[in-house]
């Protein structure tokens, strides 16, 4: 009888775990945790140069060791700002550069709330580094 | 592989930071007759650890010299736990309530992403507290008027994390909305009933959206346990003195997770001073600390922040637009379109609704205290949409289904009781 009770517990329990691991989607979850890593999922759910922009905004202050804070203007207006992720409360803007993502522009220099800007960074056209024009 | 165990010692260090000071041993010393369960002690220690981090948060205190702290004295204090109750204290509850916990964070560290609330707003106050800013300049961060107690406990377990992600600070919100969960069902006397209502309570009341950085599941784990200890059945001096304690503490804890939840702390001690409490003398004395704590709150928010404001002016003045009488009956079947359509968003409030049309516990004040919570809860929801300037379309898909799902948790208590009552 006791063993009984016992299995019918044990069977409980399993039935449950499982359910609640479907349920979840546990399984799928910890295979994409395991093969692809946290940057790599940041960049897929946030988007390379598209949505919110995650990947190229990563990559380029990365590759051109850009230390300070710099300004991100996201042209998808119902998407909301990613720059908090990259933002250092102990460190200033640099209004030399600013990243704009998801623009159509095919020419150098732009001109952006009438400021000249050359472009320093570019994804297909559409994400780009610019850093501000000097005035010969 | 080191991300998937990262996130299982997560849980674990969760687990023992609140498995201090309360444990089902020591509580015991406190003379107390009230039947808490083992979640219902990590519940108390968690309003604890908030009201102590809500103290930090003003000073300049080391986190990770409190963090460790904690972490040792939990470690000595439950070693005789271990040894006495361990295996006492196992059941289907607590072998259920890692599995789901963990299946919790690992969606969270899947989708790894915030969403518009999150980044626009309130990862500007946790990424503020990461980088040890002064809680003085806290004033100069967009949409300051957001209370911080949330974000600072995101930062706090952020920053004592195992790997430095910013999810692995939020985990800490997927983790009490189950403990509040269980502290609800494992009151269940038949298992499988309790299992069924937990699995029944996920299925209504899960949505992987709000664990992105938003805080609603924070204000819905706290109004399910306060209205728990609300009905608790006190039966000396020291269980009410426990029970106040823990309702007034806890309620000071929720005026610092989300503005509105200052109109929700009001409603829920209200209906608890008017329908639950029965002595005179203890209405007031307990009315005169709830007034204080209430003023204190806008007194320190005050004080740091300049003024206590909100998202957007909220004007009397609004309400001349009113003039024409049309546009008062546009806004009544907007609101209410909008509250339908939440219903079948978040299926705990379906629940809600029936256990006010059905009334399944007979006990006219229980009854009275939920009617009245909720009548309360929908005239300030119609007040605020009707102040508030900007225009409807553009607020209520975004914000009336959270404003509800908040509150849905206080049902899930009945709804337990009468699980229990069918048992029976």
């Amino acid at each position: 009888m006791n063993k009984k009770i016992i299995n019918n517990k044990s069977i409980l329990i399993l039935l449950t775990i499982f359910f609640i691991l479907i349920f979840f989607k546990t399984f799928n979850n910890v295979y994409v945790i395991e093969r692809n890593n946290y940057e790599k999922r940041l960049t897929k759910n946030y988007g390379y140069c598209d949505k919110q922009g995650y990947g190229f905004v990563r990559s380029t202050v990365n590759k051109n060791k850009i230390k300070e804070n710099i300004r991100i203007i996201n042209n998808f207006k119902s998407l909301a700002a990613i720059d908090v992720l990259f933002y250092n409360f102990n460190k200033n803007y640099n209004e030399n550069y600013l990243i704009l993502l998801n623009y159509e522009n095919k020419t150098s220099p732009i001109i952006f709330n009438n400021i000249i800007y050359e472009i320093f960074d570019n994804y297909n056209n559409q994400c780009f580094l610019l850093k501000k024009k000097k005035n010969d | 592989m080191i991300e998937i165990i990262a996130i299982t010692l997560q849980f674990f260090i969760f687990h023992l930071f609140f498995s201090t000071p309360l444990n089902t041993l020591n509580y015991k010393k406190l003379n107390l007759q009230l039947s808490l369960n083992y979640f219902d002690i990590i519940f108390c220690n968690i309003i604890f650890h908030s009201f102590i981090l809500l103290i930090i948060s003003f000073l300049k205190i080391d986190l990770l010299v409190y963090f460790i702290t904690i972490l040792i004295i939990s470690l000595v204090s439950n070693f005789s736990w271990l040894k006495k109750k361990l295996f006492q204290d196992i059941n289907i509850y607590t072998i259920i309530f890692p599995v789901i916990c963990l299946s919790i964070f690992f969606e969270i560290a899947h989708h790894a992403v915030l969403g518009w609330d999150g980044s626009a707003h309130w990862f500007w106050k946790v990424n503020f507290f990461y980088q040890d800013q002064d809680i003085e300049s806290y004033k100069n961060l967009p949409l300051s008027q957001y209370p911080h107690l949330g974000s600072y406990l995101w930062s706090f377990f952020w920053k004592n994390s195992l790997l430095n992600y910013e999810y692995m600070g939020r985990l800490f919100i997927p983790y009490i909305y189950v403990v509040s969960l269980f502290a609800i069902c494992m009151d269940i006397k038949n298992r499988l009933y309790g299992i069924l209502f937990i699995i029944l309570l996920l299925s209504a009341s899960y949505d992987i959206f709000l664990f992105s950085g938003y805080q609603e599941y924070i204000t819905f784990a706290y109004i399910c346990f306060l209205s728990k200890f609300i009905f608790s059945d006190k039966k000396n001096y020291n269980d009410k003195l426990f029970s106040d304690t823990i309702i007034l503490i806890g309620s000071f804890c929720l005026l610092w997770i989300k503005q509105e939840c200052f109109f929700y702390v009001i409603f829920l001690n209200f209906c608890y001073i008017f329908f639950v409490k029965n002595k005179n003398s203890e209405k007031i004395i307990f009315s005169t600390i709830l007034i204080f704590l209430l003023m204190l709150y806008l007194l320190i928010e005050k004080n740091f922040k300049g003024e206590v404001g909100y998202q957007a002016k909220l004007d009397l003045s609004n309400l001349e637009k009113f003039k024409e009488l049309n546009l008062v009956a546009i806004y009544i079947i907007e609101i209410t379109k909008h509250i339908m359509i939440a219903f079948f968003k978040y299926p705990i409030l379906i629940l809600n609704i029936l256990l006010l049309f059905f009334n399944p516990l007979q006990n006219k004040n229980e009854y009275r205290f939920i009617l009245v919570f909720f009548l309360l809860n929908f005239i300030f929801l119609y007040g605020v949409y009707s102040i508030h300037p900007a225009p409807l379309e553009e607020m209520l898909p975004n914000t009336i289904d959270r404003l509800l799902f908040q509150i849905s948790s206080i049902g899930i208590v009945f709804m337990g009781r009468w699980v229990n009552k069918i048992n029976n």
